[in-house]
């Protein structure tokens, strides 16, 4: 929120420096920017542009940062040694609506870092002609050091704050912080300005539909001669960037910005017009009708529909409501006679109406936030009376009030000075909180140990003893509150936590060489069909407000994310990246239990179930070369798979050939743990490596960590080690091609029972030597008895059932 | 003695000597000792049979004298040979084989952590060393707990800050992790200390925003807490992950599920305080919202807000790591580019 520092001191004396002020506002709760001002400059030469016909030139500057800035300026009145006003980028100046910057001139061949001012742009008088030459200053020095200038701050105020949103809400903070008393504007009407007519002669106002607007005050003020504002009212509001617009609706805007209530003035006779017949106007507030339609102030026309609030006339809209006046019925130069309203909106309904219309003004974003009803009268009285003096007139006699619905009233709050002490962790004193409260205008009786207190009406926001509390601690400081560490003694009733399972499952990863990533969970179903890893047969879940198209869906696996990522950087020119994610994704109508935490109450219970979240760990790994280097990333990919099963699970890892899509046929799996499918491993297919926009081949692999963790913090099962020798036999086989060796270790491992400790597949031939269609394999047996030596005889009739099993179950031939 | 057989033995003694110390290698040893000292007919070994054939005893033992001595000789000589040959052989294997040491080793293939993990771990270290646990909730949850449940009821203005993305009119993805303060008091029980973890989704992308992010809520709920121990634990906190000589300070804020609601500001780590363009010339960097529980948050978590009362925090973890590890544009950490994670 622009603020005008002058403005702000028209109701206190807040004569401290500027930094002080501002500290005092984010201490009591109002973010504060300091922006870049306005400085001193000395002009050290000026040059002509030769691309210039109108005589505009560079100036070199000395502004005090120790190097010479040069700046275009187009005025004709400066000459090197001059002090002038310099504006850096980033400076918000009391007559610019927007933030100085770098600007591009001469199609871009020349740049101006911020410009040389004008008494216009620092809102301290009306010469535009020529640069505001100084008397005095030094170069880098603060401008309202100098000369009397206003500072502009850019204030960020709560939404539970809507009374700070104006200048006399912020100038109420400031006083109070800084123990000045408030000097706010006379809101009553001054007896001199005011005619004998009453004003329902002139109109009258039916509320329809009390809900929408629970009060709505208007004034009637005749034989106004409309013109432009005093300079002191059009500098004021050039200072919150308003652009002057004649002297009615000026002091509609300048009282928005002092009161924070929105007005709205109405040509009187266009209303009167309307409603024909020489009657009052009856101005009817409604819900909009479908159909309707409103030519708005900034020439827009909208569609109106019932989730707006209008005001009508006859069937004539002139207003929707509470964000923006109709043009036809707006106040022109030859306005004599102005109808003034100022009403109270129902908050969500403006809320809902301004974001139909994507139109934020002014007066939406105080009537969302929820005004005090209070204050309609106050801030139409003010502004009638403030027209009546700058464009002459007078108001006629008798406040046109509809109040059908009153806001229940504010409550007083009893605290204690214990209670206030034991929640803010010291000792409050009574007197000095109730004294904070008094100047925030909280109306305080403080009896013995107790405040009751009662928040002014503009303080809506404070309903119950949490919200005193806040008032009294920011009111005496927090910085006055100690650091301290909560400690109790609590009954032991839960054991010390493990370490959840993703930091040791991404410590594998990371020590198996793999980069963590973190992609959006955001996918489109084509790119999520390209490689649906373990979320294959699933649809993804469709985003209603999706934020692109890109972005439209939630992801069943995180395999298509990491494929982006790799794609990403490959087009970085990053070949070979090597990398993992752990995290979740969303499969509809998987959940079987309703999450951890539900409310009890079974509120959920009517709801659509939440997707399941199942925890994912995802590799990638793409590289350049062909399909031995291909082969070494999968089993790579595949060995962390395994080793992941195998320590958190215990079970035994497998893997199970498969055609899945996305990957190359002949080299995709299931892997298993047990005889359960819990992951999947392969390479891409070319479709998949097209899709993605990826070069050379890439391995993936898929785990879903939450349906092997049975419980966190497993551990090692350990036996003593062999005290007897093993036997280690080498075995040598040939084999159909397309025989596997899966098949084979588990014929194998039935065949030899307990004696066999360990079977290993050493080596793969091919070749004459092996025969036309098949392969050799050799396999290292490791024989032991646990509790004696194990005799050659024995080794060596174990060896011959697994030969026996290899022969029944693969077709194996012994190789001599 | 005959003359002849002096001179044998000198003849052969001389050959012998000439041969070992002329043997290039320990093979070409092994056949000098062979020959000369060879049991069944290395010519020493011949001369000492020979010894028999002369006559007189006094002759005899003389001549055994001599041979032994020029065979001992030749077997001391040999030995130094083997021992000369041996060294020289070690000497040039190690030659061979030795390794430039300054030449920068093969990299080992290892992986890197994302800077997000990295400070979530930090953050948890810190909070688990005051007694929280860490819990999470679901990702896509209901409007209720993401919104109602935390104060922040259908229609209610702070829904329209936290743009959201919708599944149907009761899911969500989470906005905040703030839906697991309600999750954990009702599964957990009070009193209980948490912290929260975890991705939220806010339909925003900007230079400084984007849709996805991970935030870290913690809470605590007991009898007595007071603000003094928000701001030490907050104070705790902030000096661990972002410097011991740290300053905090708490600004009073808005938030719904809060009351009083607090902001903390760090000193800034790049001015130390002076002022300088990262804290916009203030001296302080914005890192957390905060504030006591709400008693109608604690209510809806099934705690008695007469009998306890609570804090609550919630901070980016982006944020977080972006002013704790020096990293100046967010963005970063929302482009995956390895590059940047390798550095981690």
């Amino acid at each position: 929120m622009r603020t005008s520092l002058a403005w702000l001191r028209a109701y206190a004396d807040l004569d401290a420096p500027v930094d002080e002020l501002v500290r005092a506002l984010v201490d009591t709760g109002t973010e504060a920017d300091r922006l870049e001002q306005p400085v001193v400059a000395r002009v050290a030469g000026l040059s002509a542009i030769p691309e210039s016909t109108r005589g505009v030139r560079f100036a070199d500057i000395d502004a005090g940062t120790g190097t010479t800035i040069r700046v275009i300026t187009g005025a004709p009145n400066v000459k090197p040694g001059d002090l002038v006003a310099y504006g850096p980028p980033g400076a918000v100046l009391p007559g610019l609506s927007e933030p100085l910057q770098v600007r591009s001139m001469f199609e871009g061949r020349y740049s101006s870092p911020g410009m040389l001012l004008s008494e216009v742009e620092l809102g301290v008088g009306e010469d535009a002609s020529g640069l505001l030459i100084l008397d005095r200053g030094r170069p880098g020095q603060p401008l309202h050091e100098v000369i009397p200038s206003d500072v502009i701050l850019d204030l960020a105020v709560t939404t539970n704050r809507p009374d700070c949103l104006c200048h006399l809400g912020i100038a109420r903070e400031l006083a109070a912080a800084l123990a000045e008393p408030l000097r706010p504007p006379a809101m009553e009407l001054a007896e001199a300005f005011t005619s004998a007519t009453s004003s329902g002669r002139r109109a009258r106002v039916r509320i329809d539909d009390p809900r929408g607007c629970h009060r709505f005050t208007a004034r009637v003020i005749e034989g106004v001669v409309v013109g432009e504002s005093p300079q002191w009212l059009q500098r004021r509001l050039r200072a919150v960037g308003l652009r002057p617009i004649n002297s009615v609706v000026d002091v509609t805007n300048y009282v928005t910005h002092e009161l924070g209530h929105p007005l709205h003035a109405f040509d009187l006779d266009r209303l009167l017009q309307l409603q024909g017949g020489g009657r009052p106007a009856t101005l009817t507030v409604r819900r909009a009708r479908p159909g309707e339609s409103l030519e708005c102030l900034d020439g827009e026309t909208r569609r109106l529909d019932d989730t707006d609030m209008a005001i009508a006339v006859g069937d004539t809209v002139v207003s929707l409501a509470g964000v923006i006046g109709g043009v036809e019925t707006g106040v022109e130069t030859r306005t004599t006679r102005v109808l003034l309203e100022a009403a109270c909106w129902e908050p969500g309904g403006i809320r809902a109406t301004s974001r139909r219309h994507s139109l934020r003004t002014d007066a939406s974003n105080l009537f969302e936030k929820g005004l005090p009803d209070e204050l309609s009268p106050l801030a139409l009285d003010r502004a009638a009376g403030l027209i009546a003096e700058t464009a002459g007139g007078h108001v006629l006699r008798d406040l046109i009030d509809e109040h059908p619905a009153p806001l229940p009233p504010l409550q007083p709050i009893t605290v204690t000075a214990e209670w206030l002490s034991d929640r803010l962790g010291f000792a409050v004193d009574l007197d000095e909180a109730a004294t904070a409260l008094a100047r925030l205008e909280f109306a305080v009786e403080h009896g013995g140990e107790q405040l009751t207190v009662l928040p002014p009406y503009f303080r809506r926001d404070v309903t119950i003893a949490e919200d005193v509390l806040e008032e009294v601690g920011r009111s005496l400081g927090y910085s006055r509150l100690p650091s301290t560490l909560p400690g109790r003694r609590v009954e032991v009733r839960r054991l010390a936590e493990e370490d959840p399972v993703e930091e040791a499952v991404r410590d594998v990863c990371v020590g198996a060489g793999f980069d963590e990533v973190l992609p959006y969970v955001f996918v489109r179903p084509e790119v999520a069909a390209r490689v649906p890893g373990l979320g294959g047969g699933r649809t993804p879940i469709a985003l209603r407000n999706p934020l692109s198209e890109e972005m439209t869906h939630l992801r069943v696996s995180l395999l298509p994310g990491l494929c982006e990522t790799l794609a990403l950087n490959l087009h970085r020119g990053v070949e070979g990246a090597a990398i993992f994610e752990l995290g979740r994704a969303f499969w509809e109508g998987e959940r079987d239990t309703q999450p951890a935490g539900s409310t009890p109450d079974g509120a959920d219970r009517g709801l659509p179930p939440l997707p399941a979240e199942p925890l994912l760990v995802a590799t990638a790994a793409q590289v350049m070369g062909g399909a031995g280097e291909a082969a070494l990333e999968l089993r790579r990919c595949q060995a962390l798979l395994e080793w992941l099963i195998g320590s958190l699970s215990g079970e035994e890892p497998g893997a199970e050939p498969a055609e899945l899509p996305g990957l190359r046929p002949g080299r995709s799996a299931w892997v298993t743990a047990g005889s359960r499918r819990v992951g999947v491993v392969g390479e891409l297919d070319l479709g998949a490596l097209e899709g993605f926009d990826l070069r050379g081949r890439v391995a993936v692999a898929e785990l879903r960590l939450d349906a092997l963790v049975t419980g966190t913090g497993r551990r090692p099962d350990y036996q003593p080690v062999p005290r007897f020798p093993a036997v280690v036999q080498d075995l040598s086989v040939t084999v159909r091609w397309d025989r596997r060796a899966g098949d084979a270790l588990a014929a194998a491992r039935e065949a030899a029972g307990s004696l066999l400790e360990a079977v290993e597949l050493t080596d793969e031939f091919r070749g004459q030597q092996v025969g036309e269609g098949r392969k050799g394999w050799t396999f290292r047996l490791t024989f032991r008895q646990p509790d004696r030596t194990l005799t050659s005889e024995e080794a060596q009739r174990c060896q011959e059932a697994i030969v026996q099993a290899l022969r029944q179950r693969c077709g194996a031939e012994l190789r001599q | 003695m005959s003359a002849d057989a002096d001179g044998d033995l000198h003849d052969i003694l001389s050959r012998a000597l000439a041969a070992v110390e002329s043997a290039a290698d320990v093979a070409a040893l092994d056949a000098v000792r062979a020959r000369y000292l060879g049991r069944g007919d290395g010519e020493l070994t011949l001369l000492l049979k020979a010894v028999g054939g002369l006559a007189s005893p006094e002759a005899r033992r003389q001549y055994g004298i001599s041979v032994n001595e020029a065979k001992r000789r030749v077997q001391d000589e040999l030995q130094a040979r083997r021992e000369q040959l041996e060294a020289a052989l070690r000497a040039g294997t190690l030659r061979a084989e030795a390794l430039d040491l300054t030449w920068p080793p093969p990299p080992l293939r290892r992986g890197h952590l994302h800077a997000v993990t990295r400070m979530s771990r930090e953050i948890r270290r810190v909070f688990t060393q005051l007694g929280y646990l860490t819990v999470d909730g679901p990702e896509v949850e209901y409007d209720r707990y993401n919104f109602t449940l935390v104060n922040m009821p259908p229609g209610h203005p702070s829904r329209d800050t936290q743009d959201t993305f919708y599944i149907d009119d009761s899911r969500l993805l989470r906005t905040q992790t703030s839906p697991v303060q309600i999750r954990a008091m009702i599964q957990l029980g009070v009193p209980l200390r948490v912290i929260v973890p975890g991705k939220c989704f806010r339909r925003d992308n900007d230079a400084t925003h984007s849709p996805q992010f991970h935030q870290v809520e913690g809470l605590l709920v007991d009898e007595g807490v007071t603000v003094g121990d928000l701001k030490g634990t907050l104070e705790y906190f902030a000096r661990s992950i972002f410097g011991a000589d740290r300053a905090i300070r708490l600004r009073p804020h808005h938030f719904e599920f809060t009351e009083p609601s607090l902001e903390m500001d760090v000193s800034c780590m790049t001015c130390g305080g002076k002022g300088c363009p990262i804290c916009k010339h203030s001296g302080w960097i914005e890192v957390l919202g905060s504030g006591m529980v709400h008693p109608d948050v604690l209510r809806n978590g099934g705690a008695d807000p007469h009998r306890y009362t609570g804090f609550a925090f919630g901070f980016g973890i982006e944020r977080a790591a972006q002013l704790a590890y020096g990293i100046d544009d967010v963005r970063l950490l929302y482009e995956n580019d390895v590059r940047l994670v390798r550095q981690g």
